[in-house]
């Protein structure tokens, strides 16, 4: 719980300085390439622990195929959960289904969206998969905890190969796990920029 | 995507170097430490930063927010089921 209020608080203090303008320009512009520089750093962090820990590449033999099952878990799971969005709004089922299969991807799907379909569907693909890796970032000390290791890569989808894998390598503390989300990540960020248009094509 | 698997892999040669002194580790611990809630700091300056970004959830949020619950918890379900599905049958296999 205070893992999850400390991360939610350093994101709110970020977002109103930047709302506000209290930084220097410099860092307000550049917020991007700190994101970027800072994300190589804490890659190659968890890459030296990951290394550190001998028995991983041990145990990742083990795990074989099934980790292809995390990733076709999300896909799987985003899939069915929009679906019930076209009986709450006016979407169709496949707007829907174009609009989750972003992933948490937020920028390449809201302007996958704003291209193939709508600039609206695409602000609203933008702005639910922002939603999405926030509520990722503060739920995953909780399913860390309460559900299990492999259950922590879920809500994360295609960020997990990025922004919220230094998260999950912090609170599950297992290195396999950190090597399977990575893994998660990049196999549906590939798959971001086919599953888009496929769904708004099929309208 | 190259560039991270790049560092990412730097850092486990390097991890796993024999060489590498027990210090290196340490600092690397705190810099993990450092570099997320910097990330996350970052995180929220480039949600801010972004034009009309209240205006817009003012007009689509709720929509917005329903999409992320829903695909969210979709995932969740999903994986939580597929990871007990696995732990029962390495448990099954633990004990033959």
């Amino acid at each position: 719980m205070i893992a999850t209020l400390f991360i939610l608080v350093t994101v709110f203090i970020g977002f109103f300085c930047g709302l506000l303008k209290l930084l220097p320009h410099k860092l307000l512009v550049d917020a991007d390439k700190f994101i970027e520089y800072g994300l190589y750093i804490l890659l190659f962090g968890i890459g030296v622990d990951i290394g550190k820990n001998k028995a991983v590449f041990k145990n990742l033999k083990k795990i074989g195929l099934s980790i292809f099952f995390v990733p076709l878990g999300v896909i799987a799971g985003t899939l069915a959960g929009s679906l019930f969005l076209p009986l709450l709004t006016p979407l169709k089922w496949n707007e829907a289904m174009a609009v989750a299969s972003g992933f948490g991807w937020y920028s390449l799907s809201g302007i996958l969206l704003t291209k193939f379909h709508s600039p609206q569907l695409g602000a609203i693909a933008f702005l639910s998969n922002i939603m999405r890796e926030l509520i990722t970032l503060v739920s995953i000390p909780f399913f860390a905890k309460y559900c299990g290791p492999l259950t922590t890569i879920a809500p994360g989808g295609a960020t997990t190969m990025d922004t919220t894998l230094p998260i999950i390598a912090k609170y599950t503390d297992n290195r396999e796990i950190t090597l399977i989300a990575f893994f998660n990540g990049i196999m549906l960020s590939a798959l971001v920029p086919i599953f888009v248009p496929f769904f708004v094509g099929l309208g | 995507m190259v560039l991270l698997l790049s560092f990412l892999l730097l850092g486990i040669l390097v991890g796993a170097f024999p060489g590498t002194p027990q210090r290196f580790y340490n600092f690397s611990t705190k810099i993990l430490n450092i570099g997320l809630f910097g990330l996350l700091f970052f995180m929220g300056v480039r949600l801010g930063t972004y034009p009309n970004i209240l205006k817009q959830v003012k007009i689509i949020g709720s929509v917005a927010f329903l999409f992320a619950c829903f695909t969210l918890v979709g995932s969740v379900v999903v994986v939580w089921i597929i990871e007990k599905i696995l732990s029962r049958n390495s448990r099954k296999a633990a004990n033959k």
